[in-house]
């Protein structure tokens, strides 16, 4: 790997720069490491490069750029590139050796022009169906609120008054739980988010969230068993991971068969939460971390579940770098996740 | 007296049209979802089919389909959902409300 700086001046590294990107206000600034490249010298001497194999940082792809002609488009995009590391180095700077260089970055900042597009074009894609899957989720609430409003003010069957406003209060607490559930999912989804990480037991902040749940688990007639093994974890954040914990045990507790186990076992990084119950289909399984997916109809018609709990559960886990999941086992389902050393 | 079938699975939602239609003269019958609103079709015969458009096991747009493969029951979709009202204009022939009463 060298850089361009060891081989170039600041001035002469502005010059080229100037001559790719006239255009000085330049937004994106990109650490990117060129991989392969391929080509040849034209009859005038100019270098055309006929492949490139290059990295975005950040990104796990790896482009492959061919056609040298393709560099001529570079010129006058509004693109900065932070450094350039290349895999040959240059034995002699020369004037052609600064001209391939540019060559080489212009088809570089194609490449990263293309990334950032799809990049861009990607998160707006998200954003619009996260957007849309929160319309629809707040508007039967707000459908509910407004036909009980209407059902009172007509005067629609006198002696339900008070149910039809229990049904705006339930739907109106419905409303505030999604609103939070989405609050602390956007949080959580920030890849800069801080953790504030601690080391705390996982089976005393286990025990603590279990106990919650007691009084329910009691009248469902379920049986809560732990299975402690030499478990080990380093720190991690206690309020985030605490909410994972809750909300696995509180689908545990609503999917388990009246009467049924429930298994908490505590492994050597992390912690599986087994519930004897219905198996999750296949297709069900594929989208259940997505925000407001809410896919089998049986598991949504016994949780009236606001779709947010596991995607904040994934949201955590993945700022924590952890490794989870759920698995279809006899009987029941384990949710699962183990935390990194 | 005229006989409403209502397909909606949203229990509240459900409850409130219910007590609205009922209030207001007709016989409301309901079901929680697309299959079990198939069935009580096939032996009930009704002068309006209001239906919901997402629904567990069978959703509004194959009901309808199939209702209309038996029958020309007047059929209204009731949706809160933008995208669904879109999806409706492909259904000539066919009327939508929004979810609200009046």
């Amino acid at each position: 790997m060298m850089f361009l700086e060891d081989y170039f001046s600041e001035q002469e590294i502005e010059d080229c720069l100037a001559w790719i990107v006239p255009n000085e206000q330049c937004g994106i600034r990109r650490k990117f490491i060129i991989r392969d490249i391929a080509g040849y010298y034209n009859e005038d001497g100019r270098f055309i490069p006929v492949k490139v194999i290059f990295e975005v940082e950040g990104s796990d792809q790896r482009f492959i750029l061919e056609g040298g002609e393709a560099a001529g488009y570079a010129f006058g995009m509004h693109i900065d590139t932070e450094y350039l590391i290349l895999r040959t180095s240059f034995y002699k700077p020369t004037v052609k050796s600064i001209r391939l260089l540019c060559q080489l970055m212009a088809i570089v900042l194609i490449g990263i022009y293309l990334y950032m597009q799809k990049k861009e074009r990607k998160i707006k894609e998200m954003r619009d169906t996260f957007l849309n899957a929160i319309a629809h989720e707040m508007k039967t609430p707000s459908a509910v609120i407004q036909n009980s409003v209407e059902c009172v003010q007509a005067g629609i069957h006198p002696e339900k008054q008070e149910h039809y406003l229990d049904m705006i209060v339930q739907e109106a607490s419905h409303m505030n739980e999604l609103l939070n559930g989405m609050l602390v999912y956007t949080r959580a989804s920030d890849a800069v988010y801080k953790l504030n990480k601690e080391s705390y037991p996982l089976e005393k902040l286990a025990e603590q969230v279990c106990s919650h749940y007691s009084v329910i688990m009691e009248q469902k007639g379920i049986t809560l068993q732990w299975v402690k093994q030499d478990h080990k974890v380093a720190s991690y954040d206690v309020r985030l991971i605490g909410m994972v914990l809750d909300n696995f045990v509180s689908n545990a507790v609503k999917f388990c068969y009246q009467g049924g186990n429930i298994c908490i076992y505590l492994e050597k990084r992390g912690i599986r939460i087994f519930n004897e119950g219905d198996g999750i289909s296949e297709e069900c399984a594929k989208h259940i971390w997505e925000p407001l997916y809410k896919g089998d109809a049986s598991r949504t018609a016994v949780s009236g579940s606001s779709g947010m709990g596991l995607a904040i559960s994934a949201a955590i886990l993945d700022l924590h770098k952890a490794e989870y999941g759920m698995t279809n086992v006899p009987g029941g389902v384990e949710f699962y996740f183990y935390l990194n050393e | 007296m005229k006989r409403i079938l209502l397909a909606e699975d949203n229990a509240h939602l459900r409850e409130l049209v219910q007590d609205y239609l009922s209030a207001n003269g007709f016989e409301v019958d309901v079901e929680a979802n697309g299959i079990a609103a198939w069935q009580a079709i096939q032996t009930q015969d009704y002068q309006l089919v209001l239906l919901d458009v997402m629904m567990p096991g069978m959703d509004g747009f194959e009901l309808c389909r199939k209702i209309r493969e038996q029958e020309n029951v007047p059929i209204l979709f009731l949706t809160a959902r933008v995208q669904e009202e879109d999806q409706l204009y492909g259904y000539q022939g066919m009327m939508k409300i929004t979810k609200k009463l009046k």
